[in-house]
């Protein structure tokens, strides 16, 4: 884990107001893939700063930021631990792509003509009602 | 000297974030009296990064004087990243800080402040100190 937080490191010393994001991200990355395991504790804040030559403000940030993700948590009077749904939770798709529903033109016209043409004894209704069986068999008697 | 100076005050000023680390770190190796001398103005700044600059570069040099100021911060500094640094560098005076460091977070309603507090006395073997400060 160290030569990885040096490699964060490397990454994180160049002026920018999301730095803490970036941070996070970073440590994201290393429970994405695999460094740091479900149950593992973070390094404490005091060891993340002196590590990245961060502040402290913007390692609490990140810290924060990924507890908002769900994927570590702070233990009262421990520290930091990766959550055992951390990955899990990487893995599910943030969002559903739901295609749009495809909209046709109708011509209201057309079944205003049909309407119109009903009381005419050629045409047959075929949305009209259909007796059961059973009313069939006593009419037939 | 003064050359060296007016350039280190410089850096410290400049927006680039690692030109400002890079000045701490020189002052770091610098004699404290002198350090804290050049740090004294940039903790009246009215540029809140200035500030929490001046806390982190009085954490590098323990002696009475900085810790006095740093204490001094904690009661007037209003900037929740400010006082998160002080407390930060307060932390490196050990127990005869602490006190200041408990009334911090108990007297603090941000919650950077109270992170802060809360995980400075969770990184060492200070359990009657974090007992102080239970998270609500």
């Amino acid at each position: 884990m160290a030569t990885d937080l040096c490699r964060l490191a490397a990454g994180v010393g160049h002026p920018q107001s999301g730095l803490y994001e970036e941070v996070a991200n970073r440590l994201q990355d290393l429970i994405t893939n695999g460094t740091l395991k479900s149950g593992d504790r973070l390094l404490s804040v005091r060891k993340l700063i002196q590590q990245l030559s961060v502040s402290l403000s913007t390692a609490l940030e990140a810290y924060r930021l990924l507890e908002d993700r769900g994927l570590i948590m702070a233990r009262p009077q421990s520290g930091y631990y990766v959550k055992s749904t951390a990955l899990q939770l990487l893995w599910e798709p943030h969002s559903t792509q739901l295609s749009p529903k495809v909209c046709c033109e109708f011509d209201m016209s057309l079944a205003f003509q049909l309407l119109s043409k009903t009381p005419e004894p050629n045409i047959i209704q075929l949305g009209a009602a259909v007796p059961s069986l059973d009313h069939l068999a006593k009419f037939l008697k | 000297m003064f050359h060296s100076n007016d350039s280190l005050i410089l850096k410290l000023r400049s927006p680039a974030l690692n030109l400002r680390i890079e000045a701490l770190n020189e002052l770091a190796k610098m004699p404290s009296e002198y350090a804290i001398k050049l740090l004294i103005p940039l903790l009246e700044s009215e540029d809140f990064a200035l500030r929490k600059l001046a806390v982190m570069g009085l954490g590098n040099h323990l002696t009475p004087q900085s810790q006095h100021l740093l204490q001094q911060a904690l009661m007037v500094e209003t900037d929740a990243n400010v006082l998160s640094e002080a407390a930060n560098s307060l932390f490196d005076f050990g127990e005869s800080a602490f006190p200041a460091l408990v009334q911090l977070y108990h007297t603090s309603d941000h919650w950077l402040v109270k992170k802060t507090v809360v995980a400075l006395f969770t990184d060492g073997p200070y359990e009657d100190w974090l007992a102080q400060v239970q998270e609500s």
